[in-house]
């Protein structure tokens, strides 16, 4: 099971075989998406070890009767398993509703764009070591002191191929390979409780050395904390981590062309103007050297373009797949991603890269007043998507004054609006982390509200 | 194929365990159906149907797990993954400090046949499913106003399952759940205001009439969507509160379930670790996790139908917190033995990708004797505080939730809509200040949603409760200055 790999041209002659059979059978258009994917896990939490792996295969068809969508999938490359796939999403198109906004299947886009990072040696490491890993990572943080009362540690990898096909001549694929280890931990003394956590991601073979005991001496350096017993507007550094998940969350979904089109985005009618700061500048860059999720194509066998969404303040792109595209009457910027053979392709972000320019320290000195909050916030996947309203809960968090840090605060509480955070930007940070998302730093915002 | 054709696999991963010498070998085999309509502004943007077949193979050795899965059902695939099982449970013999031998079990040979339901999705036709999720939406737009987007979602999954082991254990059943979710966004100017209105479980199809019909559903969607348009923002500050029965139930899940999960207890990572016995809450509070659940309108509220748990043991009904005594863990085999106590039924898994772990399935707060009269009453000033739009909850007992919607409540009257209701605090303080619960009980579940841990998720389950009234010196809302 491990260091075999389906290839890329095994898949899209099987995808291929599917495509013309649907149309032989009655669809108009017709596109195959096959996909094999292997996972090796290992973890250890709080002693109890645990261990997974496992193949992952199938197919999912989409096939288009006049202006109806069917689509249905299975996990398996079996033909006969194919064949009622086949039937399915043929009866499903039958039946289905017209929907008069959809054109067509994509036609080949060509851009001359290549494949991520793959790397061979990945393939060849067994449940075994990822279990040592994982061990070690424990022991670090276990060993870095004993006020160290909790860890959570993990390892794994992934490898795997997709190909998708359609009656169009779309016929592309990719393949990926890619190892993480994380740890979560906690530290107690005389009561008080706090927490922390890293993840860190490649998609070349590398170990995990120092990730443990950096954790630890992070949180160790949280307790002591103080409340901060009153409610201010002032300035919040959010740690690289927290603003991969807040503008993973919020931009990820404003900057679709669906959510644009159907007018339950807030960047609706907003292309061209200024919606952030003149120092904010955001790509997608799906072709990132070592970006996580980079790739040759999207899950329509579209080629991914590289583009600025924000420019020095400035809406600049929408991120479309091939339904929205042509609704718009312009080209898939390649940004149609499945959850897995059994997904249809929704619009997502490839890579979000931001630079900064400025330290952290020197971000700490431009503040009068305000928060760095780091490790993570509660309440973020919550806030309100449309809106951009957020009221986060914030239980690592150190309060500056006057350009310099006091000390590490209780649990507080921030409330804003996302879509005036990036009006209110005041500093960018030079550190940006490779993440699930892309490649983020450390982002300070002013005018906020801030309590505990 | 049929999983009658299929069981063979299962056969063949025992046999196969028995021969290269597996000291205790557990294989699950599911053949699931998923079914989804989306519809946005009238338009059926998504219909698609899925099939997930699969074979999943756990190894225990000297009490450490070893797991491994596969989609490809060939003779040669379902042996490797038995020996992929033990290998990595041999190797993590070496590793591991801790060990969870599996508690004695006799073997459980069973078929439990489904609740009596009229209507199972499997035998209604697409067409009327389509219908179905039509007239939630014609419903929404009659009674929405300034309205920017209508979304309902209809969602269906059933299948097949089997669950095996060396001892003799073979259980097969037949889960199954059904929801709808209509989802409103109303816009006036700048001010975007959502709302929706959802049911489900592991109910029939025809369940989805009057009260829970999709005019209804639509309905509510669209006018509380309005309602919010002009509704104030909730007043920062500590206040008292009534929690409505949907905001109990993801509190009775998240915020107090998971600290009663024994391999969390075990592994030290949450606040009730080493409590058990200890009064916790008022007395007005019951806290119970059960497989099935039988009690006043089950058919309504059926929740998530769960007889047995991935290891194949029977569903027990637990009770975690009796009278506000921490008194019960949930466990699985593993965790009863170190635990000292039995298996609950609560070694779950997301599908057959997954190893079971101890995870919920019915959670609920016991209803008091309240009327909803006497709660808003009792409550004088404060706020009401309904259904949720999520939110989190930490090992360590904080949690933050979003309501959908509230309202402001004075001298014990409804007085005016409230928005971005945001509660947070920590469950052993919240377990104390309830002072009453209302005799409506109601237990949700679903298509839609479901628990993420372990990164397992969205697995299938139910949560509710009556209505509690939170007094003491209040719950803490958030609120912009």
């Amino acid at each position: 099971m491990v260091g075999k790999m389906v290839d890329v041209d095994e898949l899209l002659s099987f995808a291929d075989t599917i495509v013309k059979k649907a149309v032989a059978r009655g669809a108009d258009e017709a596109e195959a998406f096959v996909s094999s994917d292997t996972t090796v896990e290992c973890q250890i939490q709080g002693g109890i070890l645990t261990t997974r792996e496992g193949v992952d295969e199938g197919l999912g068809v989409r096939v288009v009767i006049g202006k109806s969508v069917g689509f249905a999938s299975v996990s398996s490359l079996d033909e006969k398993q194919a064949d009622e796939v086949i039937s399915k999403a043929l009866s499903l198109a039958k039946i289905a509703p017209e929907d008069p906004k959809f054109q067509q299947l994509p036609d080949p886009v060509k851009r001359g764009t290549r494949s991520g990072i793959f790397d061979e040696t990945i393939m060849k490491v067994d449940s075994a070591s990822l279990m040592e890993e994982s061990a070690k990572i424990v022991q670090e943080a276990m060993q870095t002191d004993k006020r160290v009362s909790y860890v959570y540690g993990f390892s794994g990898l992934d490898y795997g191929t997709f190909g998708v096909v359609n009656s169009r001549g779309v016929g592309s694929g990719d393949k990926n390979t890619g190892i993480g280890a994380g740890i979560y931990l906690k530290a107690e003394n005389n009561g008080e409780v706090k927490l922390g956590y890293e993840l860190v991601v490649s998609r070349e073979h590398r170990d995990f050395e120092g990730v443990g005991e950096n954790l630890a001496k992070n949180v160790i350096g949280y307790l002591g904390s103080k409340p901060l017993e009153s409610t201010f507007e002032g300035t919040v550094i959010f740690e690289n981590k927290i603003v991969d998940e807040l503008f993973s969350e919020f931009l990820g979904y404003s900057v679709s062309a669906l959510a644009v089109q159907e007018k339950r985005s807030f960047f609706a009618n907003k292309l061209g103007k200024q919606v952030a700061s003149k120092d904010l500048t955001i790509h997608d860059d799906p072709q990132l050297h070592e970006g996580i999720k980079t790739i040759k194509c999207d899950h329509e066998g579209i080629d991914v373009l590289q583009k600025p969404i924000i420019k020095e303040g400035v809406l600049k792109n929408y991120l479309y797949t091939s339904y929205t595209a042509y609704i718009d009457n312009v080209e898939s910027t390649g940004n149609a991603i499945r959850s897995g053979f059994q997904g249809l392709p929704r619009t997502a972000p490839i890579n979000l890269t931001i630079r900064g320019n400025k330290n952290l320290e020197e971000m700490v000195s431009e503040v009068e007043k305000g928060v760095l909050i780091r490790e993570y916030v509660m309440g973020l996947g919550h806030a309100n998507i449309i809106t951009g309203d957020f009221s986060i809960v914030a239980p690592t968090a150190f309060l500056i004054e006057k350009g310099e840090i006091k000390h590490s605060l209780n649990t507080i509480t921030i409330a804003g609006n996302f879509f005036q955070t990036l009006k209110n930007i005041q500093a960018i940070g030079n550190d940006p982390i490779l993440t699930q998302n892309g490649k983020i730093p450390t982002i300070a915002v002013k005018n906020l509200t801030i309590s505990g | 194929m049929e999983l009658s054709e299929l069981e063979e696999f299962v056969d063949l991963a025992l046999g196969y365990g028995a021969k290269i010498g597996v000291p205790f070998i557990e294989v699950r085999l599911e053949d699931g159906s998923v079914g989804e309509i989306r519809l946005e502004k009238g338009e059926v943007k998504e219909s698609k149907a899925l099939r997930d077949i699969g074979l999943a193979v756990r190894v225990i050795y000297n009490g450490v797990s070893g797991f491994a899965f596969t989609t490809r059902l060939k003779k040669d695939s379902v042996e490797k993954v038995v020996e992929k099982a033990f290998q990595a449970a041999k190797v993590g013999d070496k590793i591991t400090a801790l060990r969870l031998p599996f508690a004695d079990s006799e073997p459980v040979v069973d078929n439990p046949h489904i609740p009596p339901i009229k209507q199972h999705p499997k035998n209604v036709s697409f067409e009327d499913k389509r219908e179905m999720v039509m007239r939630a939406y014609e419903s929404a737009k009659d009674y929405g106003k300034s309205v920017a987007s209508i979304i309902v979602r209809y969602g269906e999954a059933y299948g097949a399952k089997i669950v095996a082991n060396s001892e003799g254990t073979r259980v097969k059943w037949d889960p199954w759940t059904v929801e709808i979710v209509c989802m409103v966004i109303s816009k006036e100017g700048e001010v975007l205001a959502d709302a929706w209105d959802r049911h489900g479980g592991s109910i029939g199809l025809e369940i989805f009439e009057g009260h829970f019909s999709p005019e209804q559903l639509g309905e509510n969607a669209a006018k509380w969507a309005a309602e919010k348009l002009v509704a104030k923002k909730v007043p920062a500050g500590r206040q008292r509160a009534l929690a409505d029965n949907k905001l109990t139930g993801v509190l009775a899940h998240e915020s107090f379930g998971h600290q009663t999960e024994a391999d969390l207890m075990i592994s030290g990572a949450v606040v009730l670790k080493d409590r058990m016995g200890e009064k916790l809450g008022s007395e007005n509070v019951t806290v119970v996790d059960e497989g099935v659940y039988e009690g006043d309108n089950a058919d309504i509220y059926r929740g998530w139908w769960c007889p047995h748990d991935d290891e194949g043991v029977r569903a027990e009904k637990v009770v975690m917190l009796d009278k506000g005594v921490f008194s019960s863990s949930l466990n699985s085999r593993g965790t009863a033995k170190y635990m000292g106590s039995k298996p609950t039924g609560n070694a779950r898994a997301l599908d057959f990708r997954f190893e079971p772990i101890v995870r919920m399935r019915n959670t609920y707060f016991t209803p008091g004797d309240m009327s909803f009269e006497e709660a808003l009453e009792l409550l004088r000033d404060g706020i009401y505080a309904i259904d949720t739009f999520g939110g989190q909850a930490n090992f360590d007992g904080n949690f933050m939730f979003k309501a959908m919607r509230g309202y402001l409540v004075r001298k014990g009257e409804i007085v005016e809509p409230l928005r971005d209701v945001a509660i947070t605090g920590n469950i052993l303080d919240f377990l104390k200040k309830v002072e009453g619960a209302t005799r409506d009980f109601e237990l949700h579940g679903g298509y839609f949603g479901g628990c993420g841990k372990g990164g397992q998720g969205p697995l299938f389950l139910a949560d509710g409760g009556p209505k509690l009234l939170l007094g003491g010196d209040g719950v803490q809302f958030g609120g912009e200055m």
